[in-house]
Parts: C-alpha cells; structure tokens; sequence
C-alpha cells in the first residue's frame, strides 16, 4: 500500500522536476512564449488568541497551490495544494496531542488530456473525486471518458487519502459512473463505488442521480444511494426549482435519511448507527424563494421541516436580506429560528453584516447573535463580533487583518487576532 | 349530493383546463424563445472574470429565461441563497463550467481534509459567503448535530475529525 502511494508521488513529483527544469534551464522562454501557463497562490496567516485555560497560542500557517495549465496545447497540466503550520510557541502539557510543526499534501495530481477532442482525460496522484455517490480523496487514478456529446463514463481506483476511521484502515477505494444525456431535456447517471478495508468489511454502493429540465421555467435534479450491504436505499435527496420570472428562483427539496444504512460502518463513533439509532430515519422537507428586488437588493425566505420517525419533529425557518446603501457599502441582515423537538434544541441566530469598499481598502462588519432557549448557568445568549480590513497593494499582492470577538453561552470569551498575507503570481 | 359533486368536478375540471393551457403557453414559449434567440452557449476555457468579485449573478448579462449552458437554464447556476444544497448537483456533471472560474483550490477551500482552520476564520473578510461555522460553533453544533447529523457527516465523518475524536469519543 506504502509502494504504491510512494510510486504514485514519485511519478508527480518528477513530472513536475522535469517541467521546471526544462522552463528555468533549458527554455526559460518557454513561458513567455505561451507554452504554458504556470499559476502559484500563497496565503500565508497568523493566529494569536487565547484558550479558555488562559494559554496564549500564535500559530503561523502557510496554504499554496501551484499550477501548470495549457502544457502542449492543452492537453497536460499539473495541480497541486497543501500546506504547513507551526506553533511559535512551546505547545502546553495539557495539548498534548498537538504536534509543534505539521502539514499536509492536500491535492497533488498530474492531468492528461491526449485525444484531440479532450474528451479522454486521466488525472494521476492525490485528487478529490466528486461523483454523486461521493466526495472523497484518493491516491489514485480516475479517467473520464467522453464516449460521445450524450454520454460517457468516469472510473477511479486509489487508495484513500485520508484514514481517519474508527478502528478500520480502508484498503482501496474504487467506482464508476455511466452518464447520459437524453437531448437537453435530461440526464440520467448510475454510479458504483466500493471501500474495501482489511478487517474484509467492505462498504458498497450503488446509485443514481437524475437531472429533468424540459423547459427553462423549471427543473428537477436528485440522487438516491442504495447501500448493497445493508441492502436497502440510503438516501434520497431531490430538489425542484422554478424559475417564473428574472430574478425570483422558488426552490423546494425533499430528502430522506436512514440512519443504519447511510451511517453504516464507514463512520466516526458519534456517527454509529448504534448511538444515533438503528431503526431512526429522516424525512426534510423544505423551500425556498429568492427575490431580486433590483440589482443591489437581494431577498430570500426559507422553511425546512425535519420529521423523524422516533422523536420530536423540529423546523428550521427565516429570511436574509441585502442591499447597497450607497455606493461601495453593502449590509446585509439574516434571522433563523430553529424549533427542536425540545428546549434545548431550540435557537434563534441572527445576523447583521456590512462592507464598505474604498479604493484599495476593504472594510468589513459581522455580528452574530445567538439566543438559546435553554437558560445554561444563568446564560441564554453567545455572540461575535468580526472586523475586518483588507489591502490590496497590487493585483497580486493583498494583506488583511482580522479580529474576532467570541462570547459563548458557558462564559468562555476569547478574542483573537488574525493576519494573513496573499500573493498570487498568474 | 350529486350537486355539490357535480360542482366540485367542474371546478377540477376548470382548473385542470387552466394548467393545461398554461403548460401549453410555456411550451409554445419555450419553442419560439428557443427558435428565434436562445442559443447553447457555449462552455469556454476562461469566463470574464471583471464584476464577478461578488456572487455571480448569470442573469446580470445573460438572458434567464432562455439562455442555456451545458444544456440546463442559465439561471440554473445562480450562485444564490440555496446555491449552497444544490451545487452539489451541479458539482457531479458541470465540473467543467466551475472551472471557468474557479481553481480546484477554491472548492478544497471548504472540501477539505485534514484541514485546521475553518473556511469561515480564512475568508473572514468576506461575510457574504455562506459558511456553516460562523462565530463560536462549538455550542450550536450540539444542536445542529442531533437535528441533522448527516450534514456533520459529509466534512467530518472521515476527515477533518481530529478535534471531533478529542470530544467523541466511543460514540459519545
């Protein structure tokens, strides 16, 4: 498993050698002339605050991407992200866990796109898959396959990037999908994907998602999952939109939940079946309706119902609004009312933001505000208060800092400050 | 009796006329928009990217009612406020009209693992972006966790769960 991770590395990394080689040394011209396009992102951030013990942390992160595109006529191009932080103080007793220095590779894969038509592409190394069944990320190799305009097929085999599971170390990861367009009326795809494991569990399933938009004023689009070895479906989840007018999008969605199936083995303990339920379900329903006053003036109510098979129903429902006062200053407002089955899951959030933009500077304003129906110590309420000012020094170099205030309903307040410096090279 | 059936029937009856001539109305509508202006328009390499520093808004130059893009109405792809349930759809079959605009990074912004700062702490400056962790999320999530702990489940319920297993521990 270790080889074949390595192996799979060492062919990205050397891709990547060989192509700044090249460009730096051999034909430093190369990306002058158009031969390729190569594109770094660095954001770099501090966080200072204070724990609730009283220990002062500064933290220092660094997060870059880096990419090559239009590599021989479009058809190669190289992606990659990760990034590293480092405790600049000594890390206190009680955190333990918490390592000084650590980082991580968060995507890093090499694409090929060698037909002429591009509709064959593979992507090789540590990508995120994103079907309908799934969004995960492997070490790995997928290929999509435009077998012609209406349909196609995308496969994928790796082993999973990330291993954070109870007690279960996955083995490999593999699936497909099958899509097809039926004229621009709709699409119909199935999808399989398995997980093995070495304890022999495997997590298998299959499914399909759908998309239905005969005219333009409305369409449909969902997915169900079946899971093969509990062998009853999953999830459905569908949503209907409706688009009468420019500017007003009326949505509604329904989606259903079986907590044995869908949470089965492949899940964090608070995630088990066991302590959710084996036998619960959920049932959501709700819509909403965007509305586009004018230009500068945005909005929407929504409405969600959740309608459990074994407890309390609860309701989720509210509105946001924005508008431009003036010129460059925006402000918005936003309230939600969550009604739980019981007191202690009930709340009202809500919400009142602004943004003035200057000329390179950029202002803005974000109060949150929680009340909790169930009094804890005495206290109903949280809050926060996040201000922040941004610089553009030049198209590719920007710096922000950013102070937050916290005051959560178990009297724990923090503040914390906030620095982060962008550059971008393109 | 039969009256007030008879009654009750023409007015199923009516109203079931009035659907039908509407349905009628948006297809004829349809054909004619779709005959006389609307094109597919077309998927490019790079989308225009002046204006765009806020939500994109398709319909702030391109015609809702009948433009289409990769077959699906224009207004479709919308970054408005349910833009983020249902650009998962999107997600899985127009990857490649996402990436008109944005990099792969911007979706491991969020779509991460193993990731220590919360999207919502690294756009700080941008409080228009829906984010679910806003403030101080480690009360609320008790709630929104119970209420519906599918949503936890597709950031957390393999990745990004090292602060969850400190807390969770044993089912707990």
């Amino acid at each position: 498993m270790l080889t074949f991770r390595l192996v799979t590395f060492i062919c990205v990394a050397s891709f990547l050698t060989v192509f700044l080689f090249f460009n730096i040394f051999v034909s430093p011209s190369a990306f002058a002339a158009g031969f390729m396009d190569a594109e770094f992102h660095s954001k770099t951030y501090v966080l200072l605050k204070e724990d609730p013990q009283g220990h002062n942390y500064r933290v220092g992160y660094e997060y870059m991407d880096f990419e090559l595109k239009n590599v021989m006529k479009d058809t190669m191009s190289f992606h990659s992200s990760g990034w590293i932080r480092h405790h600049l103080d000594e890390i206190p007793e009680y955190r333990d866990e918490i390592d000084r220095t650590e980082e991580s590779l968060t995507y890093a894969y090499f694409s090929s796109r060698p037909l002429k038509d591009h509709n064959l592409q593979f992507n090789i190394g540590r990508q995120l898959l994103f079907t309908s069944l799934k969004h995960d990320y492997i070490d790995g190799i997928s290929a999509d396959w435009g077998i012609s305009e209406h349909n196609g097929i995308f496969t994928y085999y790796g082993l999973p990037a990330s291993q954070q599971i109870d007690k279960q170390n996955l083995d490999s990861i593999y699936g497909g999908r099958l899509y097809q367009k039926i004229k621009k009326y709709a699409e119909i795809n199935i999808s399989y994907h398995v997980e093995n494991t070495t304890q022999h569990q495997n997590r298998e399933e299959a499914g399909f998602d759908i998309w239905f938009g005969p005219i333009n004023l409305f369409e449909i689009q969902g997915k169900s999952n079946f899971n093969i070895n509990t062998d009853h479906w999953s999830h459905h989840s569908y949503n209907l939109s409706f688009y009468p007018l420019n500017g007003v999008i009326l949505s509604g969605y329904y989606s259903h939940l079986s907590y044995k199936d869908f949470f089965a083995l492949d899940s964090l303990g608070i995630f088990s079946p066991d302590y959710l339920g084996k036998y619960r379900g959920m049932d959501k329903i709700g819509g909403t309706l965007e509305y586009e006053l004018s230009d500068n003036t945005l909005l929407s109510l929504d409405y969600t119902s959740y309608l459990y098979e074994e407890s309390e129903d609860a309701r989720r429902y509210g509105y946001r609004g924005e508008t431009d006062l003036l010129s460059g200053f925006k402000v918005g407002a936003a309230m939600h009312r969550m009604d739980g089955g019981t007191e202690k899951r009930r709340y009202t959030e809500s919400r009142l933001y602004a943004i003035k933009e200057f000329k390179k500077t950029v202002l803005s304003l974000d109060n949150l505000y929680l009340y909790y129906d169930k009094n804890l110590a005495g206290n109903n309420h949280a809050y926060s208060l996040n201000t922040n000012m941004s610089y553009l020094y030049t198209d590719q170099l920007s710096a922000s800092i950013n102070i937050e205030y916290l005051k959560d309903q178990n009297f724990t307040d923090s503040i914390s400050l906030f620095f982060t410096l962008e550059y971008s090279y393109e | 009796m039969n009256k007030y059936l008879s009654f009750y029937k023409a007015i199923a009856i009516a109203i079931a006329i009035v659907l039908f001539v509407m349905v009628l109305f948006m297809i004829f509508l349809q054909n004619f928009t779709m005959n006389t202006w609307a094109e597919e328009l077309p998927v490019s390499a790079y989308h225009p990217k002046d204006g765009l520093d806020t939500k994109p808004k398709c319909i702030a130059c391109h015609d809702g009612i009948t433009d289409r893009v990769m077959g699906k109405p224009i207004q479709s792809f919308n970054h408005g406020e349910n833009w983020y349930t249902t650009h998962k759809f999107k997600g899985s079959y127009a990857i490649n009209l996402c990436r008109t605009c944005h990099a792969v990074s911007f979706c491991t912004d969020c779509h991460t693992f193993n990731d220590e700062l919360k999207p919502s702490l690294k756009h700080a400056g941008k409080p228009r972006r829906w984010f679910p962790h806003r403030g101080s999320y480690l009360f609320k999530h008790r709630i929104d966790g119970q209420i519906d702990p599918a949503r936890c489940y597709q950031c957390h319920g393999k990745r990004n769960n090292a602060k969850c297993i400190r807390c969770h521990r044993n089912g707990k």
